[in-house]
This record gives structure tokens, sequence and C-alpha cells, in this order.
């Protein structure tokens, strides 16, 4: 993939997957590898902007003797996510623009 | 490499970060290398530990909210706190001692003056004394006279001396105290 997701849209993904439903590190980062071709060791540092910015928060589900932390939307996370969403669309349709009418016009 | 060497490798690279922050990437990976099917593929997937490291310090240093990498400055600051703490019992004494030696350089100046004092005092009563003793028998009195001349001449050798020796420290300690107060001065 030459067009890559980094950055703000890497979040946007992030909190579109985390929406859909709650997921733990391992299986969120190979959704992301799958559909996006994200390297796996750039979704850490995504998430944990996220929580500090508390779009996520965790907990822990018992699984094969240990514990699965699981990441879960918050409130400001829909927001963020809302807000984001919005952000690509109008990018979306500004690149079709040009790409269709190769003015912008 | 073995999931807890690379765990281990990466959290020596973090050590720069606060220590929440370490724990969290730690918890994370050594999580997410034991829900992999395959850790060794997964490992090789995700990189060296330099690079796992690399873009989670970079990703803190780009975020304004998150903690910054001030450890290491912080630690500096409490390092030297305690450092003065420590070093109290052992500075006091030694301050102490060093105003014991200044007071003690002064008192033996002092009382180089008060030789070189004596030793003019008594040239000039050498000196008298020699004269007057010349008339009864010049010898004695020439010897005592020429004495007298040795001890004025070596007084005034030792207070001209002990003049410039006081001088140059008394200048010494008022450009220190100058330079000192200055300084305080410059400081917003």
């Amino acid at each position: 993939m030459a067009i890559n997701a980094t950055g703000t849209l890497l979040e946007l993904c992030v909190l579109a997957a985390v929406a859909h439903e709650d997921v733990y590190g391992y299986a969120l980062t190979q959704l992301l590898k799958e559909r996006l071709g994200v390297s796996e060791s750039t979704i850490y540092p995504v998430m944990r902007r996220l929580q500090t910015q508390h779009c996520l928060d965790m907990y822990d589900v018992p699984c094969d003797g240990r514990n699965r932390r699981y990441y879960r939307l918050t409130a400001a996370g829909r927001q963020q996510l809302d807000a984001l969403a919005d952000e690509w669309i109008d990018f979306k349709e500004r690149i079709d623009t040009i790409l269709l009418k190769g003015d912008g016009k | 490499m073995t999931r807890t060497e690379f765990i281990t490798e990466l959290g020596r690279l973090l050590r720069t970060l606060p220590q929440e922050e370490i724990d969290r990437a730690l918890s994370y990976y050594s999580e997410y290398l034991a829900d992999a099917e395959d850790e060794n593929a997964a490992m090789a997937a995700l990189g060296s530990p330099k690079e796992v490291a690399g873009l989670i310090i970079a990703a803190l240093a780009a975020d304004p909210k998150a903690a910054k990498t001030r450890k290491t400055g912080g630690m500096r600051t409490s390092w030297m706190v305690t450092l003065a703490a420590f070093a109290f019992p052992v500075l006091l004494p030694v301050a102490a001692a060093v105003c014991v030696c200044l007071i003690a350089l002064l008192a033996v100046l002092l009382a180089l003056f008060a030789v070189s004092a004596a030793f003019l005092i008594l040239g000039a009563g050498y000196l008298l004394l020699g004269f007057a003793a010349m008339a009864q028998d010049f010898a004695i009195g020439a010897a005592v006279f020429g004495s007298g001349l040795f001890l004025l001449g070596s007084g005034w050798l030792l207070l001209a001396g002990l003049t410039r020796v006081w001088r140059a420290s008394f200048n010494w300690l008022t450009r220190r105290i100058g330079s000192l107060i200055i300084s305080r001065k410059a400081r917003p």
C-alpha cells in the first residue's frame, strides 16, 4: 500500500474498530494490519495516546489463567470518533473532487 | 530471542521514560506476545525491541498531554537534594574547620604584626641604649647599637612584608564578597 494510515487517520481507525466491539491489543493489531496493512508496532503508541486523551479505557477479563486487557470506547472517545469521522468524510470528498474533476472546483 | 528477552530488552530501552509508561508498555507487549498464535512470528513482525521502543518514545515526545521524559532531570534534582542532606553532617564540620583555619591565619598574621612592632620598639630602645653605652665602653655600646639597627631593620622588613600580605588578602576578600553580591543581584 502506497498510502498509509498514520497519525490522526490511524487514531480514527482504532477508535472505529474499538467502537465496533471491545477488543484486546493483539486482536486489534491483527485486524488493523489485515485491513490497512499498518505495521504492528505502530498500534500501541496510538492506543496509549488515546488513553491519555481519555478516549479509551480498559478492563481485564480472565483468560487461560491470566488477565486479558480489553479496550472500550469512553464517551469522550465516542465524541472524538464522530468528530474525526466528519473530518475524514470532508477530506475524502476533497480528494475525490480533485480526482474526478481535476481542478477541485 | 525469547519473549522474556524481548520484554527485558524493551524495558531497558525505555528506561528514560516515567515508570508508569514503562509498566504500561511492558504489560501491553507481554500480553500481546502471549496472545499471539506464533510468538516468534509476532516478534519478527513487531521488529526489534529498538524499533518498538523508538515508536513509543517518539509518540510520547510528540504528545503534549503525555507525561514527558523528564525523569532524568527530576532524578538529578532529587539526587542533589538527597546528596545535600547526606553531605550536611559532613559539610558542617568542614565549613567550621575552614572558618577556624581562617581565624587562625588571621591570628598568626596579627601575632607577626606584634612581633614586628616589638622588633621596632626594641630596636629603637637598643639604639638609644647602645649610643649611651658607647661613652663608657665603645665596643659594647657599638654591639648594642648594632643589635638595635638589626632589630629595627628586620622589624621594618617584617612589617613591609606583612602589610603586603594583608593588603593582598584584603583585596581578594573584598573582590570575592563583591562578586558574590553582584552575581546575587544579577539573578532574577
